[in-house]
């Protein structure tokens, strides 16, 4: 294996593990949402849920 | 030594492009399907599945998919990285053509075929589990059976198995994979509760581009500019009208309307269908078969809406059975009088292929539904599949991706 593929595949196995330290994170970031649009979303939500 | 053709080389090149456009398409027929609330994660599912594929083929899994053959059943590690897959052809795929263009050309199907699946799972997968899922399926289902089929050597390509574009690795694969992350995910809170589609236009504007990109896909399949290639070109594009027209008068006749979402419906399942047969049958053959496939689909909707698996934007009735019945009638109509390297199927005196499709249908189903099963349980260690119900309850664009698709 060349030195260039070696590196092309550290580089891909990084993501992955940086993905999946992401993906055991609490993803819910709201602040970043609009929050009169959160709303609407949570009003819809509750009326479709019942 | 092999010779360069430039109208081959041009053709695939081009058709790569359309295929790549298939799946961002993909992502918009799916984000208009989908309530308001999930349609950003639906679209982004589409276009992590073309970026992350993207560099997994060239790193493994096109060697794992068409490298030097193993018993077989997987092609070795000997192009790891696309190492010997540059500019001069490779005669046992494509003589005319560079190895790189058809490497390419092929990194297309693998990208869209896990992108198909996540429309089983829209509106509740979390996107950390979507995307350990991906890679997983890509390399454990997808990359295997794509060189059962298409590998030289592979063990369903040695029997005579015909899958002209598709129907089979791509279709087949990515619907029974649908039915299974459906099963093993459960159903949407509130199924059943006003989940209605949020944008028709967009579903409409998403499946037409998919219809063109088809044209990529199938005719692009023949590998050549040639006259198998515009024979591929005219069966994709009946199919897909027939399977529209026959699915949108179902629906006028049983629901009193021709609505929008079944004609639509209607045409990928032609397209789905054709995608096996597109270079073995002839162009009356092409609208029988979609047609046919439509109805059976429409049929499948239906039933799968009886059972409690909410396979969300019906991928295995539509690419499921579609394929399904697409690669068994191509074992009826196929003729070697539109492509002698095909075969003759049932129709021309040949029952022996349509055993040989039966066959290829049957290992892709068990395989790809036994470890589609085994991924999800591995996937669960280390991520849950699911998103909480207070984040499906707010929505995948909040929740997976603190977005908001439309600011009114």
């Amino acid at each position: 294996m060349d030195i260039t593929l070696a590196f092309a595949f550290a580089s891909f196995a990084a993501l992955a593990i940086a993905w999946a330290v992401a993906a055991r994170r609490n993803p819910i970031v709201l602040s970043a949402v609009e929050p009169v649009r959160m709303n609407r979303i949570d009003g819809e939500a509750d009326r479709m849920a019942g | 030594m092999q010779h360069l053709n430039a109208g081959d080389t041009a053709w695939v090149l081009a058709a790569s492009a359309l295929v790549m456009l298939m799946t961002p398409a993909l992502g918009f027929f799916y984000g208009g399907l989908v309530r308001q609330k999930n349609v950003l994660s639906t679209i982004m599912h589409s276009f992590f599945a073309l970026c992350v594929i993207s560099v997994q083929w060239v790193l493994w899994g096109y060697t794992l998919a068409f490298g030097p053959d193993w018993h077989g059943l997987i092609g070795s590690l000997a192009w790891l990285g696309f190492a010997g897959v540059g500019a001069a052809p490779n005669a046992d795929y494509a003589a005319t053509i560079p190895h790189a263009a058809f490497a390419l050309f092929q990194m297309m199907f693998a990208v869209i075929t896990p992108a198909l699946i996540t429309g089983a799972f829209a509106e509740r997968k979390k996107f950390g589990a979507f995307v350990l899922f991906t890679l997983l399926w890509a390399t454990f289902v997808y990359d295997p059976i794509a060189h059962w089929v298409w590998g030289h050597g592979g063990w369903l390509a040695q029997l005579g198995t015909l899958d002209f574009a598709g129907g089979t690795v791509v279709h087949i694969s990515s619907g029974v994979a649908a039915l299974v992350c459906a099963w093993v995910l459960g159903p949407r809170i509130g199924l059943g509760k006003g989940h209605q589609p949020h944008d028709r236009t967009m579903m409409l504007l998403g499946a037409s581009l998919v219809w063109f990109g088809w044209f990529g896909f199938n005719a692009g399949s023949a590998l050549a500019a040639n006259g198998l290639s515009a024979i591929a070109f005219v069966n994709t594009n009946v199919a897909a009208a027939m399977g529209a027209l026959v699915w949108m008068t179902i629906t006028w006749w049983r629901e009193k309307a021709p609505n929008s979402v079944g004609t639509a419906a209607g045409a990928v399942a032609g397209l789905v269908a054709i995608t096996t047969a597109a270079g073995y049958v002839t162009p009356a053959a092409a609208i029988l078969i979609g047609g046919i496939a439509a109805a059976a689909c429409y049929t499948a909707v239906r039933l799968r809406e009886r059972m409690r698996v909410d396979d969300a934007l019906d991928v295995f009735p539509v690419h499921g059975i579609g394929g399904t019945v697409g690669a068994l009638l191509t074992g009826i109509f196929a003729t070697t009088a539109i492509n002698a390297a095909g075969a003759n199927g049932l129709a021309y005196g040949n029952p022996r292929q349509f055993l040989i499709q039966l066959l290829a249908v049957a290992a892709s189903w068990t395989y790809t539904a036994v470890a589609t099963f085994v991924i999800l349980k591995v996937v669960m260690l280390v991520v849950p599949l699911r998103v909480s119900e207070r984040e499906e309850k707010l929505g995948l664009d909040a929740s997976q991706h603190a977005e908001a698709a439309y600011v009114v």
